[in-house]
């Protein structure tokens, strides 16, 4: 008895993407019931038709740069002229590591500039007893970010590690999300206000991840969880994360040494 | 010279922090951008956004980029990504909407003068708007680039930063969940 063709291979020969498209046109002209599916599929199909894309004019490009010109003059370039900032522009010999070097630098300048750190916190904080040493503060700060970095990577490696098959319980993985992104908002809303656009852009990207993981069920489907691993791995978040928490301790052993040094 | 060197010479003067160059890039890819994130959102506001968002990170990212690729192609990888978080962000924190859900238009068809023709598109188009927001990010992503962009399953995939593999099957996913929702429109006709 001859095997009727399954939806796989229809919608591919559909799509002109079968490599079998002589074996799928000769079972269709003989099998009845595959070619009454097949035209069932085509039907269905021709129904799913493009809306008009609203039509945009011939120098629709210049508005978008004229728009994006502002964000990247606020961001990047230099006043009054196209040229960007060196320190920006990420340019070609410098390597991932370099720039993440550039954004562990940012962050221990916004930590030390205390642009966020020394606003009003709560009594704890505030009531500290003793003044607390710039190296000190360094230190400490330096090890909370690089914690939630780690955290956070946490999360993301559980995920990306999920058993593949069946439905997977990622209930454990929700609760550290729901807290790593508690901690998430306000280190990226500290970015952004630092004009730190690179780091928060990192915290962005996580932050729609954790959202989304936090917002999922309990229980989701093998397919559900690789499309979430699909978007940590296209995203090289987890590199990104790496990373920095790499740097952050690098540069947390250094205040701790510079500590040590001046207290003794 | 051709599009594609142009491109890439445009590239290499922006990486070289030309924003001359780099204004040549958003004026020549902005309109097909445009088309994209609205093919993948339907939305034509955030469309708008989502083409400043893409050379934004476009721009942050340039470094990224490999001299030997094919830019556009780079760069609509940005837009897809772009679109997706987009996606993301919408079924995350908005449920679908009342009127999206009620498509089964049994109620609003008697109350319409227009013909049964047109309704019966109107019906369609809604149904089509309701299933593409029940797909998953990369699955409605795989669906509209495989659909009305006419993309390659291997263009596709590298669109998506996905194996081939995965994105044939986010589109065998999406076409199954789109005849689910179409199937009573198909036994109309």
């Amino acid at each position: 008895m001859t095997k009727h063709l399954n939806d796989e291979q229809m919608i591919l020969y559909y799509y002109g993407e079968s490599v079998e498209e002589s074996f799928v046109e000769d079972h269709l002209a003989s099998c009845d019931s595959c070619r009454s599916e097949y035209q069932k599929l085509q039907r269905t199909l021709a129904l799913v038709t493009a809306e008009p894309v609203p039509q945009r004019s011939a120098d629709y490009g210049s508005q978008v740069w004229s728009r994006l010109q502002s964000q990247l003059n606020e961001r990047t370039l230099s006043s009054g002229s196209h040229q960007f900032r060196p320190w920006t522009l990420d340019l070609g010999s410098r390597t991932r590591w370099a720039w993440a070097g550039v954004f562990a630098a940012l962050i221990v300048t916004a930590f030390l500039l205390g642009h966020y750190w020394q606003r009003p916190q709560p009594p704890a904080v505030v009531e500290q007893p003793a003044p607390v040493s710039p190296q000190a503060r360094e230190r400490v700060l330096l090890s909370a970010m690089a914690d939630h970095l780690e955290e956070a990577e946490l999360v993301l490696t559980e995920i990306a590690h999920a058993p593949e098959g069946g439905n997977v319980d990622i209930a454990t993985s929700q609760d550290l999300a729901r807290e790593t992104l508690k901690a998430n908002r306000i280190y990226r809303q500290a970015a952004a206000r630092n004009g730190e656009p690179g780091l928060a852009s990192v915290l962005d990207d996580l932050e729609v991840i954790l959202v989304e993981i936090v917002h999922s069920p309990s229980n989701v489907s093998s397919a559900e969880v690789e499309d979430m691993r699909l978007r940590i791995q296209a995203q090289e978040i987890l590199f990104k994360l790496k990373v920095l928490a790499s740097q952050l301790r690098e540069r947390q052993k250094d205040a701790a040494r510079e500590l040590s040094r001046r207290s003794s | 010279m051709s599009m594609e060197e142009s491109d890439i010479a445009a590239v290499a003067r922006a990486r070289e922090g030309d924003g001359e160059a780099f204004r040549l890039l958003v004026e020549r890819h902005s309109r097909g951008i445009f088309r994209l994130a609205y093919r993948l959102t339907r939305s034509e506001q955030d469309s708008e956004d989502l083409v400043q968002e893409t050379f934004l990170r476009a721009f942050r990212n340039l470094s990224g980029f490999e001299q030997r690729a094919n830019f556009a192609t780079w760069l609509y990888r940005i837009a897809v990504n772009c679109s997706m978080d987009w996606i993301r962000k919408r079924r995350v924190h908005e449920q679908l909407d009342e009127g999206d859900a009620d498509c089964g238009g049994s109620g609003t068809r008697s109350e319409r003068s227009d013909s049964e023709s047109r309704i019966y598109q109107m019906e369609v188009q809604q149904r089509v708007r309701y299933a593409l927001k029940g797909l998953s990010p990369l699955e409605r992503a795989a669906f509209v680039l495989r659909h009305f962009e006419g993309m390659s399953i291997e263009e596709i995939g590298g669109a998506l930063g996905v194996r081939s593999n995965a994105a044939k099957h986010s589109i065998f996913r999406a076409v199954r969940k789109m005849r689910r929702a179409l199937d009573p429109m198909v036994t109309r006709i």
